[in-house]
């Protein structure tokens, strides 16, 4: 029950893309992707659900090659959040859910998958907007409520698939990141895989269980936070001076604070916000 | 913006009502007018042996061949705009139609003499339709599609072009030709259902029927095509193969039907629309409800095609056009307000 890159390669038509990175996927596992602009970690996250076929090397799901899989079967083993939708149609949030719950399913059971999905991501009462209307942070977390519900049968028979998610808490606020970055935790802990690219290093230090970096398409690093997350290698991967890091006390996760910030001293003044929410 | 839709059963019971009046609004109004009663007691009008034959062998085919036409159009147009995810697509506006024409008139003036007039020779035209259709979805599809991305912008603007060629092309053949079944230019550039007869019904039947099984099966792929190809694919959709589907159901509705009534504009791609603003873009409703609305406005031109200039029968084209060119631009407008983009 794993998702496993061995060696992969995929050539562009200028440069490779990727340049044999291997990594496995277990399950009940978040791997967070990191790596500067162009790095390949979206190139990566192509070919492990399947969208491309990788020029050397192999992917394979559950021991299967992944191009040997019919695609009802591999839809409902693995899902993933792109990083951009191109939809334009005028669907609502609710009907947006249900596309990605493949038939056969009882529409009793789709409604039920749809609404639990949306409750998930913070959307609940929005099932009957326009997903045009909605910004792009809803949007965003109405794309990962359908991606959500595409797994939810495998989930629902004991058999939870892989969640592949490229920058998914890229428009989210402070408060949904962390909700984003739950879910993932929350689908890993039932014992589903998570493969998600992502920028921010602190969210990737704090809840990842393993960090890869990828640099010009190959594999710069990989292992836990505190022994990926060093200033040489942040250096030498990111092209930032010389940052800082914290560790948690008692997580013993790091917390990378870049060399601009790194001057600043804590305050514990409180000033009562003038912004409340409505 | 909160969403409200109407349910499957009552749109299609209330377009299928629509259609339905219609049908029989147009068989009662014409040139030779039977009235309600007429219809309803054939007896009394078949007292006179003239008016019952213009009922029976030309009025009839003639609706029937509006309704199945407009159908035919107006899905296609809806498979269409779903397969290139671009609001205009349509088969007279991307030269699909045109291609259809000129495949029926090459076989018109070039198998003419050996294919004769027998059974061969009836089904070859419907077939040539199908191919040339088949051969401007295919090319048109090859020419704006990289990698598996389909450029909306280019789909258009090749399409027109296509279209241009095929129908010059379609124009030489019918100067160089001097028989008499491409007797006029109108006709393929405008359109006409005056040569309905039950004979070409019965020769379009089998390919609406081959076309409606191959489309039925289209409504969920392409709803999750309306996500991106990418999209589509990583939700377990056949990609390839329902586009393949797509493009053929749009042949095989299209090149027969083009080839019995010529180029008719603007059914396909208002028609879907016009549904759409009432469904929403779910395509197990837009494509029934395409069928069936455009048979209802296609009837409808027919009719106006009719009686607008006793005795002369205006080619339906000319109506569609001009009653869909100002829908079409008015839908530009308001498409550019909700921002779909091109």
């Amino acid at each position: 029950m794993t998702l496993r890159l061995d060696a992969v390669s995929l050539h562009g038509r200028e440069r490779p893309l990727l340049d044999t990175v291997s990594l496995t996927l277990h399950p009940g596992e978040i791997v967070a992707v990191i790596g500067p602009n162009g790095a390949g970690k979206s190139t990566l996250l192509r070919l492990a659900s399947g969208l491309a076929a990788p020029t050397s090397g192999t992917v394979s799901l559950d021991g299967t090659p992944i191009g040997d899989l019919p695609p009802e079967r591999l839809a409902a083993r693995r899902a993933m959040l792109g990083q951009d939708s191109v939809l334009r149609a005028r669907f609502s949030v609710g009907e947006l859910v249900r596309l990605g719950i493949r038939p056969p399913c009882a529409p009793a059971q789709r409604e039920a998958i749809a609404s639990e999905a949306l409750r998930r991501v913070g959307l609940e009462a929005f099932a009957g907007r326009d997903v045009m209307s909605l910004s792009g942070g809803e949007r965003q977390r109405a794309h990962l409520a359908r991606v959500l519900a595409q797994l939810a049968p495998s989930m629902h028979v004991g058999r939870p698939g892989f969640l592949l998610l490229d920058e998914p808490i890229s428009a989210q606020d402070l408060a949904r990141q962390r909700l984003v970055m739950d879910i993932a935790r929350d689908h890993a802990r039932q014992g589903g895989g998570c493969l998600m690219v992502l920028h921010d290093l602190n969210w990737a230090a704090s809840r990842a269980d393993r960090i890869l970096v990828l640099n010009h398409g190959r594999t710069c690093a990989e292992g836990a936070p505190a022994e990926v997350l060093t200033p040489d290698m942040l250096e030498t991967a990111f092209d930032i001076a010389a940052p800082r890091l914290r560790i948690h006390v008692e997580t013993g996760r790091p917390f990378v604070i870049p060399h601009d910030f790194a001057r600043f001293r804590a305050t514990t003044e409180r000033k009562s916000a003038s912004c409340t929410s409505p | 913006m909160i969403i409200r839709r109407p349910g499957f059963g009552s749109t299609m019971a209330g377009l299928s009502v629509l259609l339905l009046a219609t049908g029989i609004a147009a068989l009662a109004i014409g040139a030779t007018g039977f009235g309600l009663g007429g219809l309803l007691h054939p007896g009394s009008a078949g007292r006179d042996d003239v008016a019952w034959l213009v009922l029976s062998q030309i009025r009839a085919p003639r609706v029937v061949l509006a309704a199945l036409t407009g159908a035919a159009l107006a899905t296609s147009g809806a498979v269409m705009q779903g397969l290139f995810r671009n609001p205009l697509a349509d088969p007279g506006l991307i030269g699909v139609s045109s291609g259809a024409a000129l495949g029926a008139a090459i076989v018109i003036v070039a198998g003419g003499a050996w294919l004769g007039s027998g059974a061969m020779g009836r089904w070859a035209v419907p077939v040539g339709g199908m191919a040339g259709s088949l051969a401007s979805t295919a090319l048109l599809y090859l020419i704006t599609t990289r990698e598996g991305v389909t450029s909306t912008n280019l789909v258009i603007l090749t399409g027109v072009a296509l279209g241009a060629f095929a129908a010059a092309l379609t124009g030489i053949l019918i100067f160089r030709a001097n028989d008499t079944a491409l007797r006029d230019l109108t006709f393929w550039t405008m359109g006409s259902l005056a040569g309905a007869t039950w004979t070409r019904i019965g020769l379009l039947l089998p390919f609406l029927l081959a076309a409606t099984i191959l489309m039925a099966g289209l409504a969920s792929p392409l709803n999750a095509l309306l996500l991106g190809e990418t999209d589509a694919a990583l939700m377990g959709y056949r990609v390839e193969r329902a586009k393949r589907l797509a493009m053929l159901g749009v042949s095989v509705a299209t090149g027969p039907v083009v080839a019995f009534v010529g180029v008719i504009g603007f059914i396909g791609v208002v028609v879907p629309h016009l549904v759409r603003m009432v469904t929403g873009p779910d395509h197990r409703l837009v494509l029934p409800g395409s069928a069936l609305l455009g048979a209802i406005l296609l009837l409808t031109a027919d009719t106006i095609a009719r009686i607008i200039a006793i005795p002369a029968d205006v080619p339906v084209g000319v109506v569609t056009a001009a009653i869909g060119a100002p829908l079409f631009v008015w839908l530009l407008i308001r498409l550019h307000d909700v921002d779909v983009p091109s």
